[in-house]
């Protein structure tokens, strides 16, 4: 598996890099910082997209369904992606799920994710239109195995005001009720079976997954992936990937990880169990939201055309 | 039912491996889905996703990875794009792989969007499909014209001249015309490969072999599809082809209701239960009956018991039946109340055009059959009848109930299928095929080119027919029959004895040059001798052939009415009137063709009644008219046609393709102002260009 094609400016704990006092004790609390390079003096769209469309073509198939399709070729995959509309939500959400897709890339470059990818869904009560998790992945750790639960944001700022809703969003994911095996569906568990691992591992995680266990024993092998993609003035303005740069980005990127997870931890209390889960903050600068977003709808645009 | 119950209880499904109750369950949610007009939510899509039925995913507000999942399995069908479910893309990535397969798959697959999709992607240069039935080879090909024309020549006629890229389409014996023609075949099809088995079909299955045969030495590649089997057995038919089963990819749900318990063999609370299910409503029906009987039971009940309906179609169809073929025909009578009838004896235009009519929202409400409709035709509704379990005199085998049950639902259609049975079904049975050799082909076939698929005992009794067949019509002649495909016959020890009865008894064949006679009563006693050749299979007794014969010998020149009605008087009806043509047409002119070219060898070759045999085997019409009725064209409109001078169908060297080209180049408008044509006429007119232009 190719390694990630971006550059890493922080992958650590909080507790090695946070400056507040209060926070130096969060073990399970991790920062991952990643910026895009540079090209002719413009920042590489192309690279960008091209990532999200190698992990559309890696990820999105299961095995049995990538084993029936006519053509099997990468090339041929891409070009499905290309042609794919990956921008339908409008307004704030608009690009999440770019941003989902990011996190895919991320998830399986990274963090050596499994490629089966369970499927979720929720149902918080009867009038309720079943919702799913944003995306759900294994990653296994020798002889055993962590979920993660992810969440993956395009903003076009990440300024205060705008963290609290991730917060919201992060702590809403992780309420019992949405945990519960009575409320939820937990799909594409039988492509484990095609994966080369220890069968008490598979069955562990099987069982993990089939909700028979109290959630809260699950707790400690819970990781929440939280990606936010954000517009960053100092990424539109730079036009080469220098030290400067990336030390301006490293020390955005702490101060907003501080951020964030203050307020993470305010709101915490209701979640119980909450320091058994380990919580990632991955955070990735673009020049901007809006170019990003009209470039793939016009890519689309473009393959249609030619289709 | 709740959505997210039900989804709950296909994931457990999927869990433990019952893909088969898993997506039956998923399709009735579907149609629960459907019916109340709710927008699939996210996990019912996933569901979809998992079962593998990706044509049905619902893109509006789907997540991406679903929206990819369409996407990838997107390929050309000809002309548009179109997603495939996952085990069709399977076979189609196995086939553009290079790998002949013979699939077993249920009626509701889409095995035939395969051949297209094919076609589409690797644009091969021969394409030969074998279908069991002439009715097939229309639905076929007018399927294929419209997406395939403008690169290849379609070809469904025998005598048709080939093109650079061509696709033929015909039932069997009209492939071994072009046997000699083509070098070599990209792909050869082979629908409803089953019958190949004389299990399934006695009397065409060595005819089928025979061209399975002979095509499979020039085809780099085989498709085979058929419903219902479950295993195949070892056989020279489907040497180095991958056998595929997917019997228990549904893409329709089946709900079968059990009337015949509370019938109980009650005739009258049979008939009142019918009347009940096809009166309500708008909900389409084909009854299968069965039996030519219990059409005209199931007529008469229809006739008896319901009210006429009034619509554009059903109305002028009728009365354009009476003023064509009968005054009285029941068959205007059920028309009248919405109701058809398929079988295979009609003439073909009448069959084509009730099936377009049940398609229509206002044409006909329900079809009566006996098997054609299984054999011929791709037509599906929401509900099927069984009336009967019986397939003419014999008891119906669960291969075929389960290929009429089939017939329900339909993709995107009905996603349910409502079955009701009105007999008692068949016992299930899994159905294994075995395609025996027919031991009668042996002498038809060659014991060097054919020997690979052959025992020893196989070739040795080849030679054995071959020095007694040369020794009375001599080595050459001989070879000759076998290069150039002389004979129709496939049975050659039926040949070898036709062969040394005219060597032995010469002074019996006398007369036979009278067939060349304008005078039609010089022909009786020839064509009874040539039908007591072979005795039984004509259906009717020789006196009615011969009558028929003689009076078809007017088709051209008098009324088709006419001719029905003077044929009243052999206590001949209209409905054996079509058997009797039919039988004429195909297996007394292969016959008498067969008797002609031995005939010509062996005891007098100056005379040839060649051009009679060709006459006959277009029931007396010119060729381009006789061939037109396959594409929908009924003789009495080409008559009219004629008549007006628009197109001359006795002009030399008008055959089908140039009478095709003609009309095209004239167009629907022109053909249309023929002032003798009726309005329903001008439907059938629009009916035909249809089939003839690409969109």
């Amino acid at each position: 598996m190719a390694g990630l094609i971006f550059d890493v400016l922080i992958d650590d704990s909080l507790s090695n890099i946070t400056s507040a006092s209060q926070l130096k004790g969060l073990v399970k609390k991790r920062v991952l910082s990643l910026v895009n390079d540079f090209e002719d003096a413009s920042w590489r769209y192309l690279k960008f997209k091209s990532f999200l469309w190698d992990n559309i073509a890696q990820t999105a198939l299961s095995e049995r369904e990538r084993a029936s399709l006519v053509d099997q070729s990468y090339s041929s995959l891409v070009a499905a992606a290309k042609n794919l509309r990956l921008t339908d939500k409008d307004g704030v959400g608009q690009g999440s799920e770019i941003a989902e897709v990011f996190l895919y890339g991320i998830m399986r470059h990274q963090y050596k994710a499994l490629p089966v990818v369970p499927k979720i869904f929720y149902k918080q009560n009867t009038q309720d239109n079943a919702k799913g998790a944003d995306s759900v992945h294994i990653v296994i750790n020798e002889s055993d195995f962590t979920l993660w639960f992810g969440e993956a944001k395009f903003y076009n700022s990440i300024e205060d005001y705008r963290l609290d809703s991730i917060v919201a969003s992060v702590m809403a994911s992780l309420s019992t009720d949405k945990l519960k095996k009575e409320n939820a569906i937990i799909t594409s568990v039988s492509d484990l079976d095609g994966l080369r691992i220890e069968p008490t591992l598979r069955e562990n995680i099987r069982l993990a997954l089939s909700n028979r266990e109290s959630i809260d024993n699950l707790k400690s092998k819970i990781h929440i992936p939280i990606l936010i993609l954000h517009e960053c003035r100092d990424t539109a303005a730079s036009k080469d990937l220098t030290e400067s740069y990336k030390k301006k980005i490293q020390s955005y990127h702490k101060g907003r990880a501080d951020a964030y997870f203050a307020k993470q931890i305010t709101k915490s209390s209701s979640i119980h169990k909450y320091d058994d889960i380990t919580f990632h903050i991955i955070l990735f600068p673009v020049p901007s939201k809006k170019d990003i977003v009209d470039a793939f709808i016009k890519t689309v645009a473009f393959y249609k055309e030619q289709g | 039912m709740d959505f997210f119950e039900t989804c709950h209880e296909i994931n457990n499904l999927l869990s433990v491996r019952n893909e088969l109750a898993a997506r039956n369950l998923l399709i009735r949610l579907l149609a629960d889905l459907e019916q109340a007009g709710r927008p699939y939510p996210q996990v019912v899509n996933h569901m979809i996703r998992a079962t593998g039925l990706f044509p049905y995913l619902q893109l509006d507000g789907a997540s991406w990875d679903v929206k990819y999942v369409h996407q990838a399995f997107e390929v050309d069908v000809g002309r548009r794009v179109a997603t495939l479910h996952r085990e069709q893309s399977s076979v189609l990535a196995k086939l553009l792989d290079g790998t002949s397969i013979a699939v077993s798959a249920p009626t509701s697959f889409g095995k035939s969007f395969i051949i297209d999709a094919f076609i589409a992607a690797k644009r091969p240069d021969t394409v030969v499909i074998i279908v069991p039935t002439i009715a097939l080879m229309d639905e076929t090909r007018r399927r294929i014209f419209k997406k395939f024309s403008k690169e290849y020549t379609v070809i469904t006629a025998s005598d048709t001249a080939l093109g650079a890229k061509n696709i033929l389409i015909f039932p069997q014996e009209r492939a071994f015309g072009y046997l000699g023609l083509l070098d070599s075949i990209d792909l050869l099809v082979v629908d409803e490969f089953y019958k190949a088995s004389q299990k399934h079909d006695r009397e065409r299955a060595p005819s089928l072999i025979k061209a399975i045969l002979k095509l499979s030495k020039k085809a780099k590649q085989r498709y085979y599809l058929a419903p219902n089997i479950k295993r195949l057995g070892e056989n020279a038919f489907t040497k180095g082809m991958d056998f595929i089963e997917l019997l228990d990819f549904n893409t329709v749900y089946l709900d079968i209701k059990d009337h015949y318990s509370e019938i109980a063999g009650d005739e009258g609370k049979k008939g009142e239960k019918l009347i009940e299910l096809i009166s309500s409503g708008n909900q389409k029906a084909l009854i299968y009956a069965g039996t030519y009987a219990d059409i005209k039971r199931v007529s008469d009940l229809v006739i008896g018991r319901m009210p006429k309906v009034d619509n554009p179609y059903t109305g002028p169809f009728a009365q354009w039946l009476r003023d064509n073929y009968k005054s009285d025909w029941i068959l205007a009578d059920l028309a009248d109340r919405g109701v058809g009838v398929h079988n295979g004896r009609m003439h073909r235009c009448i069959s084509q055009l009730q099936v377009k009519l049940f398609e229509y929202d206002n044409g006909f409400n329900n079809i009566v059959s006996t098997s054609s409709i299984i054999e011929g035709v791709n037509t599906s509704a929401e509900n099927v009848i069984l009336w009967r379990s019986k397939i003419g005199k014999n008891n119906l085998k669960d291969f075929t109930y389960k290929n009429i049950i089939g017939r329900g639902g339909r993709m995107f259609k009905y996603f349910v299928g409502n079955i009701h049975l009105l007999d008692n079904p068949p016992a299930a049975e899994d159905a294994q095929l075995e395609i025996e050799f027919p031991e009668e082909i042996l002498g038809t076939l060659d014991e060097a080119g054919d020997a690979d698929q052959l025992t020893d005992r196989q070739v040795e009794r080849i030679i054995e027919y071959k020095a007694q067949m040369s020794s009375i019509v001599g080595d050459e002649n001989f070879a000759r029959i076998k290069r150039e495909n002389l004979l129709h016959d496939s049975d050659a020890d039926f040949l070898l004895r036709l062969a040394m009865d005219m060597r032995d008894s010469p002074d019996d064949w006398k007369g036979f040059g009278y067939l060349n006679s304008r005078n039609s009563s010089n022909w009786d006693s020839t064509l009874y001798k040539v039908l007591k050749l072979k005795p039984n299979g004509w259906d009717a007794p020789w006196g009615k052939v011969v009558a028929v014969t003689k009076a078809i010998a007017n088709n051209w020149t008098q009324d088709l009415s006419r001719i029905i009605k003077s044929l009243e008087d052999d206590g001949i009806d209209i409905e054996e009137f079509f058997k009797i043509e039919r039988a004429v047409t195909f297996k007394l002119s292969a016959l008498l063709s067969d008797t002609n070219e031995l005939h010509k060898l062996i005891v007098n070759s100056s005379i040839d009644v060649s051009g009679f045999v060709s006459r006959m085997s277009r029931a007396f019409l010119p060729s381009a008219v006789y061939h037109l009725e396959e594409y929908g064209l009924p003789r009495m409109i080409s008559k009219k046609i004629h008549n007006a001078g628009i197109i001359n169908f006795e002009e030399a060297g008008m055959d089908l393709l140039v009478a095709l080209e003609r009309f095209k180049m004239i167009g629907e408008a022109k053909v249309s102002e023929v002032e003798t044509l009726s309005r329903f006429d001008r439907y059938v007119v629009k009916f035909f260009f249809d089939g003839i232009t690409v969109d």
